[in-house]
């Protein structure tokens, strides 16, 4: 009889279909899965998920900004196996959805956060657009700040373009360190609202540990890799990419 | 029992619903099936994606035509309406390689576009950081071809008109008198500080029906949104002071923005020298106050007031005369706004405003005091009409009020104190409605339209025109657009051209007809433009012996513009090149000869570089050719002054102050090479004396800060 219910149950789900916030949760677990995984498919199944909540116009701006997170991840993923192109396909469009996120909303100071970080990206990838989308960045993640003092994920992405950026041009190391163990201890007491992004909380410890390395501390960065795997032992970026690279 | 019957029975229906499938195979254009492709209904959440061959499978519980979207990035999204029945379905789908969004206004012929935004032709910073322009957006546009620098003044001289033909519009209120130390070449700056504004769209030719009817060109500015917080501004330079602030009263609902500038140069001529040109140096003021309140997420209103005045006293030299030419002008304009966007997507603004000019000129014989009111209210409204098609709608009411007293000479060439003057009293008013309707319609992934026709009542003297207009864009590649743009446009004679003693009541009004045809190659990097044009004019004001002016004027202009944006390795900016060949038979001018801005080659450069993140500097270099002038009586425009050269050098070094804070420090220099140009000479009655108009200033330095907290 058990068992007859919750198929019943599960049937039903399908039959009167989700409640935007339930599918909302369920493409984080996608996402989540397809992270722990490295998933590109995974990855573009998170996306379609999210795209097809796009008419739900209540929350338009957050499946927007999902559509959007997931574009950046494909980026990581592409530009991992050396295809620039692609990567920068998912790149713009991300860019693109987050200036419409933060239309629709705007006081999503997470949208402006990876908004600055998606702009950040794409100066890595072209480093001459930096005279066009470099103010743009960093204006857009002092606004989210402004708007979120204690968000650690600004924080993470301040930090993280405050290490790639050439000294030369503003960036600095010392900097990106203070930041970076800023938005550490702002993670431990982090708690976003179930629908909201709660990434990050493992990260943090991958990006000291990368820093590290850049300064030339390998014993410290093996050290924060292992202290991501503590908050997530399923971190496959630390597990199977970070790490073995120092090993 | 009963209970677990029932549930069987919904297990049935349930799993018997699922039965339902949509298959199906998505390919490109070469039929290669493509992979990661969402295939969702829009009416639930259902959906699913393509695999590695394209095939999908949906399984799904509700019967019925429904619509099925296709999305892929970098593909045309699809709609399909799929029957879903008992039987299985299975469809077939191609999707197009997408191109970038169509844009209508960036990508309209003849037009710029400026703001904060990607995909603008210019933004606010890059106003201010063009050498040169002075932190004016009116001189930074100089800087686009089809715009003409006749003198070292601000004025918007567009592809052969004077400055009276192109309108400038800011929030719907029309400027009708839109620059500081005005004079009837322009004026020596814009009135509206860039930092006043959230966006610009400038067309030299052209433009749609709802940007109204003058025969050249049209700026129409839109001031600042809503500020996210309160801050307060403060600047001083070698010749002005300013002080500003925004006051975020209540956040997304209300807030308050002021600025105002004081503007002296004496310490600018004592340093760079030349302030013996002056018996009083240029000096103005001038304030803002607005007030924006957003009573919904989808309504506000906004309330703006601009005043200024100033003055100027130049020491002058004509074969004639020799004395100070003395000018002063006051400026208010106030509007309120109302803007609202309702649920169907419509999309409402309506404004009424007030502009007021007054001014008072002497030199020598000439006496002129002039008052000037313009009173407009202006509604446009914005319909999603269907699919890819949008209905602009517009109504204008104005009334114009100008009052002239004015003492001319007969002979224009003698200011002397005993030559035979006419004394001028002009009290004109008028009421004008206008009409609009435009069809915005993107009739595929390549052609855009734009068609439109506009009516124009005037009630003293009574008449009415009718302007047709269209444009079309026409996308090449996802980067290369043809424009074609054609259109008649109108412009009403001055006040003092329809007075019954000094003028002429019954003129009618002018006419130009526009044809263009352009390419533009826009990618994220890099912006070129290359555009034909042609514009013939007719009913043009001619003097008359019997009625003092007819319509029987006539001319034409055509020429090419060519410009070119780039971002290169910590070099960016652009350079502009325009030609242009025009005539008129018009006004003192009985046959058909250059105009007086009939300048043939004009090339400017301006280019920045960001030397680290806190220092930029920048260069703007720019060559034209002399503009015709008369040499001796009755031979109109038959000679052509030396080509001008200028260039300007601006350095500019930002510092953070604080968390939001920034001060910019700044220094420029004018002219660096210390040419000067001649922009004109006075000459004496019987043309055989003459002195030059040269230009104001040598090189000359300029510096001074902005701090922003």
């Amino acid at each position: 009889m058990k068992k007859y219910l919750i198929i019943l149950l599960a049937l039903s789900t399908l039959l009167i279909g989700q409640k935007p916030d339930d599918f909302i949760l369920s493409g984080k677990k996608i996402i989540h899965s397809a992270l722990e995984h490295w998933n590109e498919q995974e990855m573009m199944n998170a996306r379609a998920h999210f795209e097809r909540g796009l008419h739900l116009n209540d929350k338009e701006w957050l499946f927007r900004y999902y559509v959007a997170y997931c574009n950046d991840q494909l980026v990581h993923y592409y530009q991992s196996k050396g295809d620039k192109k692609t990567a920068l396909t998912y790149l713009n469009d991300g860019i693109k959805q987050l200036n419409e996120v933060i239309k629709l909303n705007k006081d999503f100071a997470d949208g402006y956060g990876l908004l600055s970080s998606m702009y950040g990206e794409k100066m890595g990838i072209q480093p001459w657009t930096g005279i066009m989308y470099g103010s743009r960045s960093s204006t857009l993640i002092r606004k989210a700040i402004q708007l979120e003092p204690n968000n650690p994920r600004l924080y993470m992405i301040q930090g993280t373009s405050a290490m790639f950026t050439p000294e030369k041009w503003g960036g600095s190391k010392e900097e990106a360190k203070e930041l970076y163990l800023k938005a550490a201890e702002l993670f431990k007491t982090d708690n976003p609202p179930p629908l909201m992004p709660h990434y990050g909380k493992s990260d943090i410890y991958a990006w000291l540990g990368q820093l590290e390395l850049k300064m030339g501390h390998p014993e410290e960065a093996k050290k924060y890799y292992h202290k991501a795997l503590d908050v997530d032992p399923n971190n496959n970026w630390v597990k199977k990419q970070l790490l073995p690279r120092i090993k | 029992m009963k209970t677990i019957i029932s549930i069987f029975v919904s297990i049935s229906i349930i799993l018997g619903q699922h039965s339902m499938t949509i298959t199906g195979k998505i390919s490109d254009e070469n039929g290669d099936g493509l992979a990661y492709v969402n295939v969702y209904f829009m009416d639930t959440l259902e959906g699913a994606m393509s695999d590695e061959d394209g095939v999908f499978s949906i399984p799904t519980h509700t019967k019925g035509e429904r619509e099925l979207r296709i999305s892929h990035i970098g593909f045309v999204e699809k709609n399909i309406i799929v029957d879903v029945g008992n039987n299985p379905v299975d469809i077939q789908i191609i999707l197009e390689k997408s191109f970038m969004e169509m844009d209508p206004v960036s990508v309209s012929a003849g037009s710029f576009t400026m703001a904060d935004e990607e995909g603008q032709t210019l933004t606010s910073l890059e106003v201010v950081t063009t050498a040169g322009a002075a932190a004016d957006i009116f001189r930074a546009v100089q800087t686009f071809p089809g715009v003409n620098q006749v003198d070292e003044g601000a004025g918007m001289y567009v592809r052969g008109g004077d400055v009276s033909e192109t309108t400038v519009i800011l929030d719907q209120a029309t400027i009708s008198h839109p620059y500081k130390y005005e004079s009837d070449t322009g004026g020596y700056f814009g009135m509206i500080d860039p930092f006043l504004l959230s966006g610009t769209y400038f067309s030299t030719g052209g433009f749609s029906a709802k940007y109204g009817n003058v025969l050249s060109g049209v700026m129409a500015m839109e001031s600042l949104d809503m500020p996210s917080r309160s801050s307060v501004t403060i600047g001083a330079g070698l010749a002005a002071i300013s002080a500003g602030g925004s006051w975020v009263v209540k956040p997304d609902n209300l807030a308050i923005q002021f600025s105002g500038n004081y503007s002296n140069t004496t310490y600018l001529f004592k340093l760079n020298g030349g302030e013996e040109r002056f018996e009083q140096v240029p000096t103005s003021w001038d304030g803002n106050v607005s007030s924006i309140w957003k009573y919904s997420p989808m309504g506000q209103i906004k309330v703006f007031h601009y005043s200024n005045v100033d003055e100027i006293g130049v020491n002058t030299e004509s074969p004639t005369f020799k004395g100070i030419m003395l000018n002063d002008n006051h400026t208010q304009l106030s509007n309120i706004q109302w803007r609202h966007l309702t649920q169907k997507g419509i999309f409402i603004k309506s404004s009424l405003s007030k502009n007021q000019f007054g001014q008072g000129l002497t030199l020598g014989n000439i006496d002129k005091e002039m008052d000037d009111q313009l009173l407009k209210w202006r509604t446009d409204i914005s319909i999603p009409a269907a699919n890819k098609m949008t209905w602009n709608i517009g109504f204008i009411l104005d009334e114009l009020k100008t009052g002239l007293a004015a003492t001319f000479p007969l002979d224009p060439n003698d200011f002397s104190p005993d030559a035979e003057t006419e004394q001028y009293n002009v009290d004109y008013e008028s009421l004008h409605y206008g009409i609009y309707f435009e069809n915005e319609y993107q009739w595929s992934q390549k052609i855009f339209m734009t068609a439109g026709l506009r009516t124009d009542i005037l009630d003293n003297p009574k008449q009415q025109v009718w302007d047709p207009r269209l444009s079309l864009n026409y996308r090449l590649s996802d980067s290369q657009f043809l424009k074609l743009a054609t259109g008649i446009y109108h412009q009403y004679p001055k006040a003092q051209y329809r007075d019954e003693w000094v003028g002429n009541p019954d003129l009618k009004s002018m006419t130009a007809n526009h044809y263009i045809l352009g390419y533009e190659y826009k990618s994220e990097l890099t912006n070129f433009k290359a555009e034909w044009y042609k514009k013939d004019y007719s009913q043009l004001l001619l003097d008359d012996e019997e009625t003092n002016y007819s319509n029987k004027g006539e001319g034409y202009a055509y020429g090419a513009d060519f410009f070119l944006k780039g971002t290169l390795p910590f070099i960016s900016g652009w350079v502009s090149y325009s030609y242009l060949q025009s005539e008129r038979k018009e006004l003192d001018h009985l046959e058909l000869v250059p105009t007086d801005y009939d300048i043939n080659h004009n090339i400017t450069a301006a280019l920045k570089t960001q030397i680290n993140t806190l220092n930029n500097a920048g260069v703007t270099y720019r060559y034209t050719t002399g503009k015709p002038y008369t040499p001796a009586l009755n031979e109109w425009n038959s000679a052509i002054l030396p080509a001008m050269q200028r260039l300007d050098l601006t350095f500019s070094r930002l510092v953070p102050i604080g968390k939001d804070g920034l001060l910019v420090l700044y220094l420029s220099v004018s002219n660096l090479l210390d040419k000067t140009n001649i922009y004109g000479y006075f000459y004496s009655s019987d043309y055989s004396e003459r002195t030059e108009l040269k230009s104001t200033h040598g090189r000359n330095i300029y510096f001074g800060f902005n701090l922003n907290l």
